[in-house]
């Protein structure tokens, strides 16, 4: 019976493509939420064109700090969002053995709202962002479990 | 006798006199045999000529006759389909068919269906997971084929964008780093 491959790093496509997932569950639920409100607000006497200015408005702050919210309790919960375990991936911390509610809040933020800086894993040796190399953490390739 | 036939002519010219009587006498039977020869001959090509044309006649006509019954045949084969068709037709939209096949399904194939279906709810009620595993086997054999192409293309870019980057970023043999600690 050969020995299992070392997990290795995950590299920047895998992890666009499921930053891109979850940022699409997050836009569909804060889409969700602002058309709610939306008509709420229109039922309530508002004018409609009014209250839909003010909701867009409110989803551009919002909407980050939602899907900052949404990663950082999946991290620090089960170590991968769903759009990671789609695509075989998990965060790890690089110094402790297990990421903190902290760093996972950290690392959260610093994406949402700096996520150019994620651009820093093209040339990484461990394809570590700068959201990676503040929070003190890495994304690796979950080994498959047996069955 | 004077004779301005050309082969009379030939047969005088080619036959020498023979003189005397005896010899003056010879050729006129000689002319008259051949003259005999020459109707028979032109009595056979006669007879030849008016037996291709009553042969000629007889298989047009036969011809005819044949074209005939290949459209007489056609007609009726037609009309035979035609009133097969009708016959069909009346037989499977007369009411007593209807209820003699009513009767018979009735009688015969509805207690072999609710039979083997009570027989099949039950071994399904039995074994369930004959049935589940079938369903989840599917299900998961699908979702697994779809996350597996993702992956698949996912790490196919990885690869791309990692040796490109290096390309064009870094000079020497590639570092390969350690794990995480965790792992």
């Amino acid at each position: 019976m050969s020995a299992p491959a070392p997990p290795e790093y995950a590299g920047p496509v895998s992890r666009a493509v499921a930053y891109l997932m979850d940022a699409f569950v997050v836009a569909v639920l804060g889409t969700g939420a602002a058309a709610a409100t939306s008509m709420i607000t229109s039922v309530m006497g508002a004018r409609l064109h009014d209250a839909a200015l003010a909701v867009a408005s409110v989803c551009l702050v919002v909407l980050p700090a939602l899907l900052a919210t949404y990663c950082a309790v999946f991290w620090a919960l089960a170590g991968r969002t769903p759009g990671m375990a789609v695509l075989g991936l998990r965060v790890v911390a690089t110094r402790r053995g297990r990421l903190s509610w902290p760093a996972a809040l950290l690392r959260a933020l610093v994406l949402a709202y700096f996520p150019i800086g994620a651009v820093w894993a093209l040339v990484d040796r461990r394809h570590q962002g700068v959201h990676d190399k503040v929070a003190r953490t890495a994304v690796v390739r979950a080994l498959p479990a047996a069955r | 006798m004077t004779s301005t036939d050309p082969q009379s002519a030939f047969l005088s010219a080619a036959d020498p006199p023979a003189g005397g009587p005896a010899g003056t006498a010879q050729p006129g039977a000689r002319r008259r045999l051949l003259r005999w020869g020459d109707t028979l001959v032109g009595a056979a090509f006669a007879a030849e000529g008016a037996t291709t044309e009553v042969v000629a006649g007889l298989r047009r006509r036969v011809d005819r006759l044949a074209d005939r019954g290949a459209m007489e045949r056609t007609r009726w084969q037609l009309r035979a389909e035609q009133t097969a068709q009708a016959a069909v037709s009346t037989v499977a939209t007369s009411s007593v068919v209807d209820r003699v096949v009513d009767g018979q399904l009735q009688r015969v194939l509805r207690p072999v269906v609710l039979a083997v279906l009570d027989d099949v709810l039950l071994l399904l009620e039995q074994e369930p997971e004959r049935i589940q595993t079938l369903i989840r086997g599917q299900r998961e054999s699908m979702v697994d084929e779809l996350v597996g192409r993702l992956r698949a293309g996912a790490q196919a870019g990885d690869t791309a964008v990692d040796r490109m980057s290096f390309r064009v970023f870094r000079r020497g043999a590639r570092p390969e780093p350690e794990p995480p600690l965790e792992l």
